[in-house]
């Protein structure tokens, strides 16, 4: 599946300040390539948070249009944006986003019961396969609570996994993480990106470039490759 | 469970102190919609009961009674009537005098001692079954046939029942039937023929009893002459002729009874409809902020579940049945409550009010619960319905932003 950037752009008003108006992100057009694994650095505030929120279908640009082969993202109604969404792409947002109210095993689960779909034993299985994967195979029936944050960083991996989606979208996935998390976690990305998924990560960490297969730099907004 | 339901319920039970705080608004704001309305509606029940027991246009009592404070007592305390004029003097009402009088009947008051002559203090009240127009009626609806005698029929409120024997000065007197709740005195009197009366006023003499009847009987005298006006006549028309022509006796428009009584409780009416109103407005607005702050202290939990993949739509149905589900046991505990105290406390109601007071069927209790139980559930939707709005609005990316 292509994922696709076309002129877009975002422009926050400010509510104080000379200038009520923040480009947040400048024209940019850009591609996510099939089967690798593309970092797009940056520092803090630089706009690449913005960039990724646009392409998840979670923020609408102020110009431009971003495309899944060729489908306006944007021209859809907020239910189908929501359902393609929940289907094509895995998204880790940054920070800490389990729910609390639900187990590590419900946590991993929810893009299934969000849509009241039943889950099988097939579902449950690859759940308990992916978190086996990263190591917190044993933690399933624990509550959020009771995680370490590069714990709940995995359950949020896996959530974003447990659908097979063709499109992962991480920001900042290895931010809070040990030297062997961001390893294991960067490895999974790779076996993703082998696998045929897009695999878009963007952190402003410098010393992982070289696991990316491309590399963008953002900077004040502008995207630089 | 849909996740929806599983999320609504997940979060109810995990603040607990929260979810007890909204079930107790939604429960205040259905108490106050039960009580009041069945207060309203109990008083509007005993003022018709009230009007149709009265069932007369017109009343002719003695001269002395004719003070609103005595009328007023007479018709809605119960307290006993020692009225009575001499019956030589309502000649006039029966030759033709006055004209306009379609029915007319006569009744004698006449009250029971608390010694132990008899069963209970009470007040008797004399019909005559074959021109009685008000009384009777009533009868009929749990006994159909003549009352024979020393056969009484007694009020809702008295503790006798049908088959039971109350002695009044010494005569075993059987009860023949019970009467209908009314809200009014009427249920605490006894009905029975004029001879019955006759037989206990002789047998309280025979026996020395003290019985205050002023010497007087149901023979020749009355303390209420109850007339309905024929067509083509007006009730002010009949009513100044009889007071032009007929002494020793007033005649007074039923409704103009009914009038203060009516106006009173219009006053309490409208006190207690603005009270409902206000605590209504009151509710709705604490619950309009607290489902606010709620959805405020939970938009992450949103935000995260719109990555996840929920439409707009969804996270509004997730926000309404956690509303829904809170305000419908809040309303129905309330409205129990409500019904429960207002059934309990209904005499108590009535003496302070000094109005009839009469609950509702049970048809009219269900439409009353139900009108409440829906009304206040949904002011809790309708107060979560601006929560849920704001929160399908959400930008989930700037909200996870800010968290970070």
């Amino acid at each position: 599946m292509i994922l696709k950037a076309e002129s877009i752009s975002k422009d926050f008003i400010r509510k104080r300040g000379e200038s009520n108006v923040f480009h947040a992100v400048s024209t940019t057009d850009f591609t996510l390539q099939e089967g690798a694994l593309t970092i797009m650095r940056g520092a803090s505030g630089s706009g690449k948070s913005t960039l990724l929120n646009m392409l998840a279908g979670l923020l609408s640009p102020s110009t431009g249009k971003v495309t899944l082969d060729g489908t306006d993202l944007y021209a859809l109604e907020d239910a189908a944006r929501s359902r393609l969404r929940n289907t094509h792409f895995g998204i880790m947002p940054q920070g800490q986003t389990v729910l609390h109210s639900f187990n590590v095993m419900e946590n991993v689960l929810l893009p299934y019961t969000i849509y009241g779909e039943p889950v099988s034993q097939r579902e449950t299985h690859l759940a308990l396969s992916l978190l086996d994967r990263l190591g917190i195979a044993d933690l399933k029936n624990i509550m959020p609570s009771e995680l370490s944050g590069g714990e709940l960083r995995r359950v949020c991996i896996a959530r974003a996994l447990i659908r097979d989606p063709q499109i992962l979208l991480a920001d900042e996935p290895t931010g809070d993480l040990d030297e062997e998390n961001t390893e294991i976690i960067l490895r999974l990305f790779q076996a993703c990106a082998k696998d045929g998924k897009s695999v878009l990560m963007v952190t402003h960490e410098k010393d992982i470039d070289s696991y990316a297969d491309h590399l963008y730099q953002m900077k004040n907004g502008v995207l630089l490759s | 469970m849909s996740f929806a339901e599983s999320l609504t319920f997940k979060q109810l039970s995990r603040r607990p102190a929260r979810t007890a705080a909204l079930i107790l608004l939604a429960m205040l704001l259905s108490l106050s919609i039960m009580g009041g309305t069945l207060i309203v509606s109990g008083l509007k029940s005993g003022l018709t009961s009230l009007e149709s027991r009265l069932g007369a246009d017109i009343m002719v009592v003695p001269y002395e009674v004719r003070t609103k404070t005595n009328l007023n007592d007479l018709i809605l305390q119960g307290n006993s009537g020692y009225y009575y004029v001499d019956r030589q003097y309502l000649s006039k009402l029966y030759d033709g005098s006055i004209a306009g009088i379609d029915q007319i009947s006569e009744q004698y008051y006449f009250a029971t001692a608390s010694s132990g002559c008899c069963s209970a203090a009470l007040q008797l009240i004399a019909f005559d079954p074959e021109t009685d127009f008000t009384i009777k009626p009533w009868i009929n609806v749990s006994y159909k046939k003549e009352l024979q005698d020393c056969e009484i029929v007694v009020g809702s409120q008295i503790n006798a029942f049908p088959g039971d024997t109350l002695i009044f000065y010494g005569v075993e007197c059987r009860v023949a039937a019970r009467m209908d709740k009314t809200g009014t005195y009427l249920d605490t009197s006894v009905y029975t023929s004029p001879a019955t009366i006759e037989k206990l006023i002789e047998n309280a003499q025979t026996k020395q009893l003290a019985a205050y009847t002023g010497n007087t009987s149901p023979a020749t005298h009355a303390s209420c002459v109850l007339i309905n006006v024929a067509d083509g006549y007006t009730v002010e028309e009949v009513l100044n002729d009889i007071n032009i022509h007929v002494k020793k006796v007033v005649a007074i428009q039923s409704k103009s009874l009914i009038a203060n009584v009516a106006d009173g409780l219009t006053n309490v009416s409208g006190i207690i409809s603005a009270l409902v109103i206000v605590v209504w407005i009151l509710s709705l607005i604490i619950l309009v902020i607290a489902f606010t702050m709620m959805i405020n202290e939970r938009k992450k939990e949103f935000a995260i579940v719109r990555v996840i993949g929920a439409s707009e739509n969804m996270l509004t149905r997730m926000v309404m049945k956690e509303a829904l589900a809170v305000s419908a046991v809040g309303s129905l505990t309330g409205s129990v409550l409500g019904l429960v105290i207002v059934s309990m406390f209904s005499g108590l109601i009535e003496e302070h009010l000094s109005l009839p007071f009469l609950l509702p069927s049970v048809f009219g209790l269900a439409g009353l619960f139900l009108t409440a139980f829906l009304a206040s559930t949904a002011a809790g939707a309708l107060a979560a319905s601006y929560a849920a709005l704001r929160i399908s609005r959400i930008d989930p990316a700037l909200i996870l932003r800010e968290d970070h």
